[in-house]
C-alpha cells in the first residue's frame, strides 16, 4: 500500500492540483478587482463610425454595457457612446471618468468638453485592452442635475472592440480602484517583464561563459521571447501596424512554448529529436501568420488554430515532464510540473477568452502563471551556474592539491636522487679507495699472507694471523663505507660472514639467534664502522682470550630499541684479563658505543658454572641501540 | 665412475693473477683450461669459438667490462656458466655480474682450493649469496617500477622472506629450519630469484633500448 502511495501519490496530488486550478481559474467567480463606490453606467446610446463629436448621430440606438462588438451586426472599428448622468457637482471639485475595461482606445467628453483620451485614434490605434483608464476633470463643467457623457471608442478590429460599464464620480472615489487594477495589470507586469529581460541578459552572459551548456542559451531565449510577448499587456502605442503587432504577439507566444520544450528537454537531459523537429517546423510555419491579408484573418487563424496547437504542445510539455518524473523521481522535475500546470490552465483560460468563449472583461491571465515558472527556472539556472563554478573551483583545488602533491613527490624524488647521487659518489669513492687499497696495501697484504702460508713454523703462523687480521680490518673499513650496510640486519648478516671466517679454525661454534627484525632499522651514516668495530672487537676477544666452545649472538627488538648480545661460555672476564686482555679494548668499545648513543654493558655470562654454584661462566656483552622512528 | 671434467675459459687482465689462477685450475683434476685472455676482445672471440663449460672472467678489463662476456653467453645461447673474478671483495660489482647472468664469484687472491670449490659448487647447481647481495636484490625488486612493464618479475612472499633472512646472516640450512621447508627448496628459491633478477635486468635493458630507439620489435 505504502509502495503504491509512493508510486502514484505525487501524480494524484498533481491531478488534484490541476483540478483545483481549473476550478479556481475557469469556474469560480472570483472578483480580483474591487469596484469603486459609485453606480456603474451601463445604459447608453451607441452610434457607429462617426469620427466627430459634432457629426449627426441620427442613428443612435440604445445599448447596455458591457458592449462587445464581436456580437454586433456590423463590423465597425469605432463607436460613439452617450449617457446621461445626474450628479451634484458641489460634492467635489475634482471629478473623474473611470473605464475599467475598454478595447482598444477611448476619448471622453462631458457636456461637450473634452476630458481625456487613451491615445492615438489613427492606425495603429492605441491599445488599452489590458489597462484601466481614469480621466480627471473639474466640477465646473458639470451642471446640477442631468449631464451628458460621450465616449469615443476605437478598436484595431471589430472583433476586439469592447466597452465595459464605466463610472463618473468624484475623483477620490475612483482612484483606489483604478490604482489597484493598474498596478496589478500594468505596473507589476511591467516590472516583471523588465526583470525577465534582465535575467535573460544574465543567462545569455552565462551561456557566453559556458557555451558548452546550451541550457543557458535556450532559457535566455525563452525569457526574451516571453518578455517580448508581455509587451502586449502594457505598450499602448505600438510602432507597427496592428496586424503585424497581433501576428508578433501570437508568434512570440508560440515560440515561447517551443523554446520551453527545447529547454525542458535539455534541462532534464532527455531529448526527443523527432518532437523538436516537429516543434521547429511548427514555429517556422507560424511566421506565415505575418503574411495573412488582414488583421481579422490574423485573429481568426491565430486564436482559432495557432492557439489550439499551443495547448497541444503545452500538454506535451507536461506529459514529458511527468514521464521523466515517473522514471527518475527527481524533485526538480516535480517542481517544474507544479509550475507548468498553471501555465497550461491559465493559457487555456486566455484562449477561451480571446475566442469569446469567456467574458472578455476578465482579461488575459497567462502572464501571472509565468511568474513562478520564470522564478523557478531562473533559480535552477543560477544554481546550475553556481554549481558549475563550485565544481570548477573544486577541480581547481583538486588540481592544486595534485600539483602540490606532485611537487612534494618531485621534491622527495629530487632528495632521493641527491641521496642516490651521494651514495653513488660514495660508492665510487669507496671503489677507488678499495682499488687503491687492493692494488697497494691490500694486494701486498694478500701476497704476504699467501707467501707466509708456505711456512708452517710458529713465527710465520703468528705473522700470517696478524696479516690476516690486517686484511680483515682493511675490509671492515672499506665495508663501512658501503651505504647498504647502513641497514642494520644486513650489517649483522655481513658480520656473521666475518665471524664464520674468523672462527673457521678455532673450533668455536657460533650460534646465530636473531629475532625477525623490522625493515626500518637504518643506521646513521658513519655509525656502521663503530658498530662493526665493537662487534669485531668482542668476537676477537672471544677468539683470543675466552677459551670458549660456543658463542651466542642474539639480537632482539624492544620499543625503539635493538638489543645485541654476544655471550660465550669461556673463562669469563676476570680470567680473560689474566690471559692478556686489557681494559683498553673495553674503553675503546665504550667510547664507540657513546658515539652510537648506545648503552654498552659487559659482565659475567648468564649460565652458571658446572660444579661451582653461584658462579657464572663466560662473558656477556650487551649493546642497546636506540632507533627513533621519526628519524 | 669417472668424474666430469669441465672446460674453462679464463679472462683476467692482471697477468700475475691470470697465471696463478690458470696454474691452479690446470693442477685441478676436474678442470681443463681451454684458453686464457687478457682483454675483452680476445676473451669474446675465445668464448664464441671455444664454447667452454665455464667462463671465469674479471669485470674490469682494459677494453671493456667482463659483463659483456656474460651477456654474450645469453645472446648466443651458449651452454656456458659464468663466474666472475672480483679483486677485493666487492658485492656491488658481483651484483651487476649476477644481473647479467653470472652464477657466482671468486676472489682474485683466494687460495687455489677455494677457487676450485667455488667452481664445482656452481656446476653442481649452487647459488652463492651473501647478505649484501640479498639486500641489493630486495632493493632492486622493491624499486617503484618493479611492478611495471619494465620489471615483469616480482618476488613471491616466500622468496622475499628468504632474502630477508639471508640479509640477517642466516644460512640456507637455518632458513629451511625456520620456514619448515627443505634445504633444497631454499636453494631452488634462491636460483629462481637469480633468474627473475636476470629477466628483469634484460627487460629493463630492452625497455631502455626502446626508449633510445635502439631496439625494434621484429
Amino acid at each position: 500500500m505504502q509502495a503504491r502511495l509512493k508510486r502514484f501519490g505525487p501524480f494524484v496530488a498533481l491531478g488534484c492540483y490541476w483540478l483545483l486550478l481549473n476550478i479556481v481559474v475557469l469556474h469560480l467567480p472570483i472578483k480580483v478587482f474591487p469596484s469603486p463606490i459609485a453606480e456603474p453606467i451601463s445604459k447608453v446610446l451607441v452610434a457607429e463610425n462617426d469620427s466627430s463629436l459634432n457629426s449627426d448621430h441620427s442613428r443612435w440606438s440604445a445599448a447596455r454595457l458591457p458592449h462587445d462588438w464581436y456580437h454586433s451586426d456590423t463590423q465597425a472599428t469605432q463607436r460613439w457612446y452617450k449617457a446621461e448622468i445626474s450628479v451634484d457637482p458641489n460634492i467635489s471639485s475634482r471629478w473623474g471618468i473611470y473605464l475599467p475595461h475598454v478595447t482598444h482606445n477611448v476619448e471622453a467628453y462631458v457636456n461637450g468638453f473634452w476630458v481625456g483620451r487613451g491615445g492615438r485614434f489613427e492606425a495603429p490605434v492605441s491599445r488599452h485592452h489590458n489597462k484601466p483608464l481614469l480621466f480627471a476633470f473639474s466640477s465646473k463643467i458639470l451642471h446640477p442635475g442631468t449631464n451628458e457623457v460621450v465616449l469615443r471608442v476605437a478598436a484595431a478590429s471589430w472583433r476586439q472592440g469592447l466597452l465595459d460599464a464605466f463610472y463618473v464620480a468624484p475623483h477620490e472615489s475612483l482612484v483606489d480602484a483604478w490604482q489597484w487594477k493598474h498596478w496589478l495589470r500594468v505596473d507589476f507586469i511591467q516590472w516583471f517583464t523588465l526583470a525577465m529581460y534582465t535575467m535573460s541578459a544574465l543567462l545569455f552572459f552565462f551561456w557566453i561563459v559556458r557555451p558548452q551548456d546550451k541550457t543557458y542559451g535556450w532559457f535566455a531565449l525563452l525569457l526574451f521571447i516571453w518578455a517580448t510577448h508581455n509587451l502586449n499587456l502594457f505598450v499602448s502605442d505600438v510602432p507597427v501596424d496592428s496586424k503585424y503587432w497581433e501576428a508578433l504577439m501570437m508568434s512570440t507566444l508560440g515560440w515561447t512554448v517551443v523554446t520551453m520544450i527545447f529547454f525542458n528537454h535539455r534541462f532534464v537531459g532527455e531529448r526527443s529529436p523527432r518532437i523538436e523537429k516537429l516543434m521547429l517546423t511548427f514555429a517556422v510555419a507560424g511566421i506565415g501568420i505575418f503574411f495573412l491579408p488582414s488583421i481579422e484573418s490574423v485573429l481568426v487563424v491565430g486564436y482559432g488554430v495557432w492557439d489550439c496547437f499551443l495547448i497541444v504542445f503545452g500538454s506535451y510539455a507536461i506529459y514529458h515532464l511527468g514521464r521523466v518524473y515517473a522514471k527518475r523521481r527527481d524533485t526538480d522535475v516535480y517542481l517544474m510540473l507544479l509550475v507548468g500546470v498553471p501555465i497550461l490552465v491559465f493559457g487555456f483560460h486566455d484562449i477561451l477568452t480571446v475566442n469569446n468563449l469567456r467574458d472578455r472583461r476578465e482579461g488575459l491571465v497567462i502572464q501571472y502563471s509565468v511568474i513562478p515558472a520564470a522564478i523557478l527556472f531562473s533559480w535552477f539556472m543560477i544554481r546550475r551556474f553556481l554549481e558549475s563554478i563550485a565544481q570548477a573551483e573544486e577541480l581547481a583545488e583538486t588540481l592544486e592539491m595534485r600539483v602540490q602533491a606532485r611537487e612534494t613527490e618531485l621534491k622527495t624524488q629530487y632528495q632521493r636522487l641527491n641521496q642516490l647521487e651521494h651514495e653513488r659518489t660514495l660508492s665510487r669513492e669507496r671503489e677507488r679507495i678499495m682499488r687503491d687499497m687492493h692494488d697497494g696495501l691490500g694486494g701486498q697484504l694478500l701476497a704476504l699472507r699467501n707467501s707466509l702460508a708456505q711456512h708452517d713454523s710458529e713465527p710465520y703462523l703468528s705473522l700470517r694471523q696478524r696479516v690476516q687480521h690486517s686484511i680483515n680490518d682493511l675490509r671492515l673499513v672499506i665495508d663501512s663505507l658501503d651505504p647498504v650496510l647502513n641497514d642494520l640486519p644486513t650489517l649483522l648478516g655481513m658480520m656473521r660472514v666475518r665471524f664464520e671466517d674468523q672462527l673457521e679454525t678455532t673450533g668455536i661454534q657460533l650460534h646465530w639467534q636473531l629475532e625477525d627484525l623490522p625493515d626500518n632499522l637504518e643506521l646513521k651514516t658513519g655509525s656502521s664502522l663503530h658498530l662493526m668495530r665493537i662487534l669485531q672487537e668482542l668476537m676477537t676477544n672471544v677468539v683470543r682470550h675466552s677459551k670458549a666452545n660456543n658463542v651466542y649472538f642474539k639480537v632482539c627488538t624492544r620499543p625503539n630499541k635493538v638489543v645485541i648480545e654476544l655471550e660465550d661460555d669461556g673463562c669469563g672476564l676476570t680470567r680473560q684479563a689474566n690471559c692478556g686482555y686489557t681494559g683498553r679494548g673495553l674503553e675503546n668499545m665504550r667510547y664507540r658505543a657513546g658515539l652510537l648513543n648506545a648503552e654498552f654493558m659487559i659482565g659475567p655470562g648468564s649460565k652458571l658454572c658446572e660444579g661451582d654454584e653461584g658462579t657464572h661462566a663466560g662473558t656477556k656483552a650487551r649493546l642497546v641501540l636506540r632507533f627513533n622512528p621519526d628519524d | 665412475m669417472s668424474e666430469v671434467i669441465y672446460s674453462v675459459l679464463l679472462v683476467e687482465d692482471d697477468e700475475e693473477a691470470n697465471k696463478r689462477i690458470r696454474s691452479v685450475l690446470e693442477a685441478h683434476p676436474r678442470f681443463a683450461v681451454l684458453g686464457s685472455a687478457l682483454n675483452l676482445k680476445v676473451g669474446m672471440e675465445a668464448l664464441l669459438l671455444l664454447k667452454p663449460d665455464i667462463l671465469l672472467t674479471d669485470i674490469g678489463l682494459p677494453d671493456g667490462s667482463g659483463i659483456e662476456l656474460i651477456k654474450a653467453i645469453h645472446q648466443h645461447r651458449l651452454d656456458t656458466e659464468a663466474m666472475v673474478i672480483s679483486g677485493f671483495q666487492d658485492e656491488h660489482v658481483v651484483f651487476q655480474a649476477l644481473e647479467a647472468g653470472a652464477k657466482g664469484y671468486v676472489l682474485k687472491h683466494d687460495e687455489g682450493q677455494r677457487i676450485g670449490d667455488a667452481l664445482l659448487a656452481m656446476m653442481a647447481g649452487g647459488a652463492p649469496i651473501s647478505p649484501v647481495i640479498a639486500r641489493l636484490m630486495l632493493t632492486r625488486f622493491d624499486a617503484p617500477d618493479s611492478a611495471s612493464k619494465t620489471q615483469p618479475e616480482v618476488l613471491t612472499e616466500r622468496q622475499h622472506k628468504i632474502l630477508k633472512l639471508v640479509c640477517q646472516g642466516f644460512s640456507s640450512r637455518e632458513i629451511a629450519e625456520k620456514l619448515s621447508i627443505t634445504y633444497y627448496t631454499v636453494t631452488t628459491h634462491i636460483k629462481n630469484i637469480y633468474q627473475k633478477l636476470q629477466v628483469n635486468s634484460r627487460s629493463e635493458a630492452i625497455n631502455e633500448a626502446y626508449k633510445l630507439g635502439l631496439y625494434k620489435e621484429s
